[in-house]
């Protein structure tokens, strides 16, 4: 047995996790502190620029920024996997502490279900936003 | 004939009777298997490929995740786990993540250039 194989690595996810909290605070302070006028300072996607159509990530950035103001349904049109991403990972986090406590109540955490979704849920609001510009002549972004 | 038949009856009596290995007894706790955690290893390296491919426009975030893709990727490959598949995802979605902040570098150095001359 290797140092590799002795690591619990639900426990490192469980410990990056906490990290991303932490990520996330910051986030949420700059926007708070500074609101969003330094995303002008991003690069534009590549993709937008040579294609014209949205690329699978296009409104990330701003759903986590409505998502950082608490706006949800506004963080829900932008990006759609970001709110799911944030829920799901309140939900492995909940699990993680609930077990490691010892607590009665486990929830369990399917995350490789929560993966597939969360792929499926990119790829449905790629299309929708695409056939909505190109069909529609509707822009979401 | 009798005799020799008895003997032999009396032998497989005496026999002792197999004992089974029927593992611990049942209990609430399950401790969870090696291989279960190592897929963790798998899943997490998928994410930090999809999402170094889904912001490959911030170079910085996008890089440093489809590195740890890939080295998430391939300590799970090292571990034999049962999610094989998915950490070769992982690795795929990494150097994909890689590639198109490669891209993305060189163009906005293109563009920059450009606007100056």
């Amino acid at each position: 047995m290797t140092g590799l194989h002795m690591i619990d690595w639900k426990h490192v996810c469980y410990q990056a996790g906490k990290l991303l909290f932490l990520a996330a605070a910051v986030v949420t302070g700059i926007v708070h502190k500074f609101g969003t006028a330094w995303m002008e300072l991003l690069p534009p996607c590549l993709f937008h620029e040579v294609t014209g159509m949205f690329c699978p990530g296009c409104g990330g950035t701003r759903a986590v920024m409505a998502l950082a103001e608490m706006n949800l349904i506004k963080s829900f049109f932008f990006h759609p996997v970001v709110l799911y991403a944030a829920f799901a990972y309140i939900w492995f986090m909940l699990s993680c502490f609930l077990e490691q406590r010892g607590r009665r109540l486990k929830i369990g955490f399917p995350a490789i279900k929560c993966l597939y979704i969360g792929i499926a849920v990119i790829i449905v609001q790629f299309l929708a936003k695409n056939i909505c510009l190109l069909a529609l002549d509707i822009s979401w972004l | 004939m009798d005799n020799e038949n008895n003997d032999r009856e009396s032998e497989i009596q005496q026999l002792p009777e197999p004992q089974y290995d029927q593992g611990p007894p049942p209990s609430a706790y399950q401790p969870e298997p090696a291989e279960s955690s190592s897929q963790w290893l798998a899943v997490a390296s998928l994410i930090c490929g999809i999402i170094s491919i889904l912001s490959c426009c911030c170079w910085v975030l996008s890089g440093i995740l489809a590195v740890v893709a890939i080295v998430l990727g391939i300590i799970a490959i090292k571990k034999n786990t049962p999610s094989r598949g998915m950490a070769i995802a992982g690795i795929a979605t990494g150097g994909t993540g890689i590639l198109l902040t490669i891209i993305s570098i060189v163009f906005i150095g293109f563009a920059s250039i450009a606007s100056y001359l």
